[in-house]
């Protein structure tokens, strides 16, 4: 029974495409112009880290649980993208005993993004059967239970992900532009869900499940593809990340990335697409900012020790005080909209003038 | 297995279980009050270890000396938690307490390392705590039995506590309605303190003994404590204290069992079996193990 | 084709309380019925057992000739059951037009969602606060938009929990005219239970009424019939005036 979309809702969720994407792709264009190696570095890698805040956003601004598990997807993206497009001779060498099919192909960036994509899908299809039928406080455990199982099983089977050590020599294939293209995707993703009929049944369910029930919405099949959904473009971010940085390990991700994204979702705003992006905004230049007293720094003549923990106290700090002083964050539930209609008029008044 | 093993391994997986669960029994508590998991819980165990350190590695304090002052160390930070972070969200929803008690957690483990110190440390262990003492043909650590008799006696105490004292009543009344419990006159900010201050204690008796067992310490070694003390009450049934001690020591048993018994390139993934198997419990039965009184 | 809701015989027992006994009620499309009964009588168990949020422990709850009972809640609602709450469950966070979109979503014929809205708010007199949160509405609104919301899935059948709980007399009598235009309005069409426990307001609006004492159906008829029911002026004004001919209930 989901039929009948909006089109106000629709309306309004591409004119903040349009907005995020124009503000975006300047921010691009700004970074291409200055032209230097490490802002290009850092702008590729916001960008796809960005990919996945969304992503997480999708679960969590929409259905209101708090999951710790989504960066698992992250991880299994990201590997199963680098087992299919490093070199096959690095691969005999490394990774001998991986399945032959898999050890002799190299699928090329794109495909093994979309491999990548649709095997976190599958994954978390069978997570989240059992996932979406439990009770709210459950949940949370169970997506904890989930990190600490996807990551155990990565970090110790060896043939398939040499463990600890770590893949490496995946092609680094991402670009600013690429990495553009694939968050202009993923928002455009999330903004269509969000204004869908679909997407509306788990945000009333989110408020009141007995109502929602009550107006014909079956709650299982809804929470399962709002899992599902979020997983597949986490494990897409993933699968970008591995070619962003050519080698990784399991100790890049899992707990200290669930907590930044965490933080990005909830300082920006966790209800809103542009708030995902608002709060890795922010939360990367506290980081950055935080990153030169944590190796500690020279101001004139004074040498400033070093503050361990900078970094992670300053983030976490700024989560408390966002959830005690305004709870739903910068954004709250509202997405950047230039009121383009209204630009488009003003400037005909003054063309015609 | 031979008789003497099996009995072996039933003394440890007994005393890992009532570490577990006295732990599991600290959260608890907490989730009586406040309904919300705390995710600091765990470090607490990382705040007794670094007190622990600092006076007996660095100062050269007497070890019960050190191991006290770790439990009141980890009663404080506890209390202030409370004040500082908890107290100001009183009204806010699950989620937001939730994802407050994690970001605690991740400020008490960099404030350890950067008012103490970053890198993992060993500790040296009272040879006390080594000992073997042998029954016939039985040989049991002394360890096992310190941790048991411990963890049995903080949990008795516990048990009287709450049962004949009139603030452990108090806070079984809130427990059980917060709200009730106001309008007959419980003091809803000194209850919710009482509660983080035991359980508190409670994580600084655990701390003390989980640091003892494995004689290091991290500013990240609250992640297990925090993950058997979930399990634990998960298991048992959230919202019962008999239930965390019992989640607590099944836990403890599955631990020890399960590495005895799995084959040895399986052992690494213990954990994930644990989980694993604790996600079908909370599926099939997501009141835990617990029969409803 | 007009069918009806019906319930017949259920009972439940909850804990030792016996909250329901072998209650029959009939709801015809296009018709209104008014249940009444002191707090604590049975009524929105009862509603509860038709939506299929309890199950009861015997008797049947039919929909033409379906049997309904032990449904999902969810497969009731799409089968044309909508229901209001005695304590209002909106979505809080979620605008008004959001809130009567969700119900919208959900109507089987698929028309055009926003017009629909549109309807709705018009005729529930709430499009003043069209994009407000929910929960920052006033009381009355608040009782209207959870109507509008419900109506939106197009029902067949709309159960209303006391509407008018909360409301002072003036705001009540205007709620349930807009309800008894929405019955008669062939737009809609629906057959509507209204529960309350005062029953002056049931006896003006309502075609017929069923009236619940402790669980137990005690009187069903029209309006003049219940009013001087013996039984039920029994319930409600005490025994003493249930042999005094001139009084009546009012």
């Amino acid at each position: 029974m989901i039929t009948g979309w909006s089109r106000r809702r629709l309306a309004s969720a591409a004119r903040s495409w349009l907005s995020l994407s124009v503000l975006l792709t300047l921010v691009v264009v700004i970074a291409s112009i200055l032209d230097s190696k490490s802002i290009t570095l850092i702008v590729t890698s916001f960008l796809i880290y960005t990919s996945m805040v969304v992503a997480y956003q999708m679960f969590m601004g929409n259905s209101g649980v708090v999951s710790f598990g989504q960066v698992a997807f992250f991880g299994i993206g990201a590997y199963s993208a680098a087992l299919l497009n490093i070199p096959p001779e690095i691969k005999e060498v490394a990774l001998p005993s991986l399945p032959t099919i898999l050890r002799q192909t190299q699928t090329g960036a794109l495909l093994a993004i979309v491999i990548a994509t649709a095997f976190s899908g599958v994954v978390a299809l069978l997570i989240g059967t059992v996932i979406s039928r439990m009770r709210e406080d459950a949940m949370g455990i169970a997506t904890f239970a989930l990190l600490v199982i996807v990551y155990t099983i990565i970090h110790n089977w060896g043939e398939v992900t040499r463990g600890g050590l770590g893949l490496y020599d995946i092609p680094k294939v991402m670009t600013p532009v690429y990495a553009l293209i694939g968050l202009i995707i993923i928002a455009g993703v999330a903004l269509l869900y969000k204004a869908s009929p679909i997407g509306l049944r788990i945000q009333g369910a989110r408020e009141d499940a007995l109502a929602a029930q009550s107006l014909g919405s079956h709650l299982v099949p809804v929470r399962l593809f709002c899992f599902v959904l979020s997983a597949m473009v986490m494990g897409a971010g993933g699968g970008m990340w591995a070619h962003s940085i050519r080698a990784f390990g399991p100790a890049s991700f899992f707990f200290r990335d669930t907590f930044n994204m965490i933080a990005m979702m909830v300082i920006g705003g966790q209800a809103s697409v542009t708030g995902a992006i608002a709060g890795s905004v922010v939360v990367a230049v506290v980081s950055e900012l935080m990153r030169f007293p944590e190796k500690g720094m020279v101001i004139g003549t004074i040498q400033i020790p070093k503050i361990y923990g900078a970094v992670q106290l300053s983030v976490a700090l700024l989560i408390l005080v966002t959830l005690i002083l305004r709870p739903s964050g910068i954004m709250g539930s509202k997405e950047l909209e230039f009121p383009f209609s209204q630009c488009i008029r003003n400037l005909n008044k003054r063309i015609r003038k | 297995m031979t008789a003497e093993l099996f009995f072996q391994q039933l003394i440890n997986a007994i005393s890992l279980g009532s570490l577990y669960a006295l732990l599991a029994v600290g959260l608890a508590i907490v989730y009586g009050v406040l309904k919300v998991l705390n995710f600091a819980h765990g470090d607490l165990v990382a705040v007794t270890g670094y007190i622990m350190w600092l006076l007996w590695m660095k100062g050269e304090i007497p070890f019960p000396v050190a191991i006290v002052a770790g439990i009141v160390g980890a009663t404080g930070v506890s209390i202030l938690t409370e004040l500082v972070a908890f107290r100001p969200l009183r009204k806010a929803t699950y989620a937001v307490m939730l994802i407050s008690s994690f970001a605690i957690s991740i400020i008490i483990q960099n404030l350890i390392r950067l008012l103490i110190d970053p890198r993992p440390q060993g500790m040296r262990i009272p040879p006390v705590f080594d000992k073997v003492i042998s029954i016939g043909s039985f040989r049991i650590g002394s360890l096992a039995i310190i941790t048991l008799v411990i963890s049995l006696t903080a949990m008795a105490l516990l048990l009287y506590f709450l049962l004949r004292t009139r603030w452990g009543m108090a806070l079984r009344a809130a427990a059980v309605d917060f709200e009730v419990a106001r309008l007959v006159g419980v003091p809803a900010n000194r209850i919710i303190s009482l509660a983080f201050a035991v359980s508190g204690l409670l994580a600084g008796i655990g701390g003390a003994l989980w640091v003892i067992r494995t004689g290091g310490i991290a500013p990240t070694m609250g992640l297990y404590p925090i993950i058997k003390a979930f399990v634990g009450n998960v298991i048992g049934g959230l919202g019962s204290l008999v239930g965390a001690v019992v989640g607590g020591l099944i836990l403890g048993f599955f631990d020890i069992f399960l590495k005895a018994f799995l084959p040895s390139g399986a052992r690494p993934f213990v954990e994930a079996f644990t989980l694993t198997a604790v996600v079908i419990i909370l599926y099939f039965r997501p009141q835990g193990i617990m029969l409803k009184r | 084709m007009s069918k009806t809701l019906r319930t017949s015989k259920i009972s439940k027992n909850f804990g030792g309380v016996q909250a329901l006994l072998e209650v029959s009620l009939e709801l015809p499309e296009g018709t209104i019925i008014g249940l009444i009964g002191a707090n604590g009588s049975g009524k929105t168990t009862l509603v509860h057992v038709i939506t299929g949020v309890l199950q009861p422990d015997s008797g049947h709850v039919y929909v033409g000739d379906t049997d309904i009972t032990g449904w999902r809640t969810d497969r009731i609602a799409c089968l044309g059951i909508g229901r209001t709450f005695q304590i209002t469950r909106l979505f809080g966070t979620l605008s008004v037009v959001e809130n009567v979109e969700f119900g919208v979503m959900s109507a089987p014929n698929g028309e055009d969602v926003d017009s629909m809205v549109n309807h709705l708010l018009n005729r529930l007199k709430i499009d003043k606060w069209a994009s407000e949160k929910a929960s920052v509405l006033p009381f009355g609104v608040q009782r209207r938009l959870e109507i509008a919301r419900a109506l939106g899935t197009g029902p067949r059948f709309l159960l209303l929990d006391e509407p008018a709980a909360g409301l002072n007399e003036e705001e009540a009598y205007e709620l349930l005219e807009m309800i008894q235009g929405i019955s008669i309005d062939p737009d809609f069409g629906c057959g509507i239970l209204i529960i309350d426990h005062n029953p002056r307001l049931i006896l003006r609006l309502c075609e017929r009424i069923h009236v619940l004492d402790e669980g137990k159906t005690i009187a069903e008829g029209t309006p003049l019939e219940i009013r001087h029911d013996t039984k039920v002026i029994e319930a409600y004004l005490g025994k003493r005036y249930a042999s005094d001919e001139k009084v009546e209930l009012e």
